[in-house]
């Protein structure tokens, strides 16, 4: 399930990170999805070195040696900044682009751009509050319904009002 | 057999489990004629499978049937045995009431409440036909020839329907707990085009509590302070029991892993799908195959009887080879097994074949409730159940039908999910699925529902007064906390031990209360005068102040949901013809016939750019008719 689901993924991603536990060996699964990996642009990101590790990184290397490989650890925080830092340099360097229309076109998307930056920085701080998800979830679920009016995932009225306006349709 | 034409009703309802008697009531309730049929009496409101009430979320249930003057909430209040609210260290939006039921007695007090409305006859009888004529739902004909006349039957079947039991290699024609099941219904529901289909549960053994050494295992206590269920009841105080927590080990997982070719559910006997969240231990073994142990609970099946259920252990392996791993567990090495554990298979529906208003498309008048729409659960039976009744009686009275969307109860989420994107498995409500569960919190469950119940003529005068009472109570608390207000010297102290920030200026109470730090009881220290008020009206207080910017901004995230949920679509839309919908959407759409712009959004195969189109579509039919007109 998980690789068919990857898989499709694959042709429609600019950049791909690949994620693998430190602390369980390599699975058939595993390589198979590194098969993928090869030839497009990727980032591995090993994660869990906190745990014992018990990946075999030579082997990594070895199938995916021209990608960079960074070691992490979510949960106490390392390494997430070595991975930002190779995102924004891969981008920079025009390395990878996002394929397709990103540019802000408009008010009303630059509008819903602010609106999902303010939900994200409130979700920030109530996360620093410790209060319970179901506040967290309120701003992330703001944010998401701003991007979305963006690329249309999020259905607003006004959108249909601003159809109505700026273009000619049903007379 | 000679037919004979007994009786006619308003309502009949095939069923007398957790749907059909909030079914039942409701109807008759609001003055329509009732009757109310079970295969036999003695299974009204019977709980056939763990002793209890409510829940994560079935909680939540629970307190929205009481409030639109249902009979769950006072029935579990008056016959719990032990009341627990859980998940108080999570937010507001969590917390759950379940207790620990005595099943004679809910049972029996269900029963005579039954027994004694007004309008509503209960007969023991099994349905074998329903009668249909153009369409439209005439009556239905009993086992033993009796033809009764009806304007709307609401078919709220459980697991009667077809069932059969599967221990092991054994399986047999039966419903819940070996009682008779309804053997020609579904036949006579085929010809009148209902699909149906087979959904699957389970129930674990029953044991002996004289067998149980609970020495081995750890003691759960109710709560010392118990909250009822229902708003009516102030507070309860029965003496309460106690249950037991064992664990399984590796003795256990090798009894089953090596004997699970024989369970009924891995050899392949049984068709339908079980329920996720209520999974059988042999499921658990495969899913989890890492775990080296998992939990149960030692639940004591009421006051009358020394059974105990053992929650977490449904299983449908062969008898024998229950007793083995049972007997593995820590605390169980010598029970005895009174009733072994069953899976049982049944009949029902697709419910993407009913309106919101649990109304069958194709049939006028004729009515589902419980699991039979592929439910699991007495509290999502109940919520069905009462909607159902609600719905067939405002449609008898040709009034506008009652639907609660998703912002306005979890009796919305549950049923819009259902009919609007179905289920391949029997469905239980959670408090994830509910997107505003900030809003719909168990402890204000009357404040969103009451006045609906009133209109509806569901709610009783002292209902109602005790909702105002309670409301008014809560208003001016939160205005005198705003207007008491406290100087920087007064607090310094009490900040201070409350390791809470100093102030310059005076604050006010309610100020004070959005901290995260204190609490309306630790203001208690520095609110000498405040009035005395029930533990209900401070939880309403204490929500509604410490999170009122998020309830604020849950309640502009609803405004935005009801903009698309008032853009009414009517049933005539052929969709194939609209350009533009994707193929699978148009047939998903002509299908469904949502009744709104935001519940076609909901249904699975629609895009948000269907959508968009759609809209426009709609928008261009409105300029059409305006310039027309």
């Amino acid at each position: 399930m998980g690789v068919q689901r990857s898989k499709a993924y694959f042709n429609k991603a600019d950049l791909i990170i690949l994620v693998l536990d430190a602390g369980e060996a390599l699975r058939e699964e595993d390589l198979e999805i590194m098969e993928y990996v090869k030839g497009r642009k990727a980032i591995v990101l090993i994660n869990k070195t906190d745990l014992d590790v018990k990946i075999d990184e030579e082997e990594i290397k070895k199938l995916l040696g021209d990608k960079a490989v960074i070691r992490a650890s979510v949960l106490n925080g390392s390494g997430l900044d070595e991975l930002e830092d190779k995102i924004v340099e891969m981008v920079y360097s025009g390395e990878i682009f996002q394929r397709g229309d990103t540019l802000v076109t408009s008010v009303r998307q630059k509008n819903a751009l602010e609106r999902a930056l303010a939900s994200i920085v409130d979700a920030i701080g109530v996360t620093r509050e410790k209060m319970p998800y179901d506040f967290i979830e309120i701003d992330i679920k703001n944010a998401y319904a701003y991007l979305g009016e963006i690329i249309g995932e999020t259905v607003g009225d006004d959108i249909i009002d601003k159809v109505f306006s700026e273009f000619c349709l049903g007379k | 057999m000679k037919n004979f034409i007994a009786e006619e009703y308003d309502v009949i309802v095939v069923g007398a489990g957790h749907a059909g008697c909030e079914a039942g009531l409701s109807s008759a309730r609001m003055g329509m004629n009732t009757l109310v049929i079970s295969i036999t009496l003695d299974a009204v409101a019977m709980m056939p499978c763990n002793p209890s009430v409510g829940g994560t979320g079935k909680g939540h249930l629970v307190r929205e049937i009481d409030a639109l003057g249902g009979e769950m909430g006072l029935n579990a209040d008056k016959s719990f045995i032990q009341s627990k609210m859980l998940n108080t260290a999570k937010g507001p939006a969590v917390h759950s009431l379940r207790v620990q039921s005595d099943k004679q007695k809910y049972h029996t007090e269900m029963k005579k409440v039954m027994e004694k409305q007004e309008n509503l006859k209960l007969k023991q009888a099994e349905a074998t036909e329903l009668i249909v004529e153009n369409g439209q739902i005439m009556g239905i004909k009993t086992r033993t020839g009796a033809v009764y006349k009806a304007k709307a039957v609401i078919l709220v079947t459980g697991t009667f329907l077809a069932g059969r039991i599967f221990i092991g290699d054994v399986s047999y024609e039966s419903g819940p707990n070996d009682l008779r099941a309804a053997t020609d219904l579904s036949k006579s529901m085929r010809k009148c085009g209902i699909a149906l289909r087979r959904f699957k549960t389970g129930t674990p053994a029953r044991v002996n509590s004289s067998s149980i050494d609970f020495s081995k295992m750890i003691l759960q206590e109710g709560d010392k302070e118990t909250i009822p269920f229902s708003f009516m009841n102030d507070h309860l105080d029965s003496p309460q029991v106690p249950c037991w927590l064992s664990y399984t080990n590796l003795d256990t997982h090798e009894i089953i892993l090596s004997n699970i070719n024989r369970s009924a559910m891995y050899g392949g006997e049984i068709e339908g799908p079980g329920p996720r969240y209520c999974p059988s231990i042999e499921t658990k073994l495969v899913k989890f195959a890492g775990k080296d142990r998992h939990q149960l609970f030692v639940e004591p099946e009421g006051l009358y009887t020394d059974e105990m259920y053992v929650q977490g252990m449904s299983t449908s392996l062969p008898e024998e080879v229950q007793i083995a791993f049972y007997r593995s567990i820590k605390g169980l090495e010598n029970a005895d097994l009174m009733r072994p554990a069953y899976a049982i298979e049944y009949d029902c529906i697709d419910p993407t074949d009913l309106k919101l208003t649990l109304e069958y498309k194709k049939i006028d008048g004729l009515y589902f409730a419980g699991q039979i729409n592929g439910s699991s659960g007495y509290e999502e039976a109940a919520a069905q159940g009462l909607m159902s009744g609600i719905n067939a009686a405002l449609k008898i009275k040709g009034e506008e039908p009652f639907v609660l969307d998703r912002s306005e109860a979890y009796i919305g989420v549950l049923i819009d999910d259902l009919v609007t994107k179905g289920t391949n498995e029997p469905y239980r409500i959670m408090t994830s699925r509910a997107e505003y569960r900030l809003v719909l919190r168990q402890d204000n469950a009357d404040l969103r529902l009451t006045e609906k119940g009133l209109r509806l003529g569901l709610v009783t005068n002292e209902r109602f007064d005790r909702y105002l009472n309670k409301k008014k109570q809560m208003e001016e608390e939160m205005e005198r906390m705003k207007s008491v207000k406290k100087k920087p010297k007064e607090l310094k102290e009490f900040l201070d031990e409350n390791v809470s920030a100093q102030v310059n200026n005076s604050i006010s109470l309610y100020d004070l209360l959005k901290r995260p730090e204190l609490d309306y009881k630790k203001l208690g220290a520095i609110d000498i005068n405040r009035p005395v008020l029930s533990s209900q009206v401070v939880t309403q207080v204490e929500v509604e102040i410490k999170y009122e910017g998020y309830i604020v901004k849950q309640k502009q995230q609803i405004e935005r949901f009801k903009k698309l949920e008032k853009k009414r679509l009517n049933s005539d839309i052929d969709y194939l013809k609209i350009a533009g919908i994707r193929l699978e959407a148009k047939q998903k759409l002509n299908s469904i016939k949502p009744t709104s712009v935001g519940q076609a959004s909901r249904i699975s195969g629609v895009s948000p750019a269907d959508i968009s189109v759609l809209m426009i579509y709609l928008e261009q039919n409105r300029r059409k008719a305006k310039n027309n007109g």
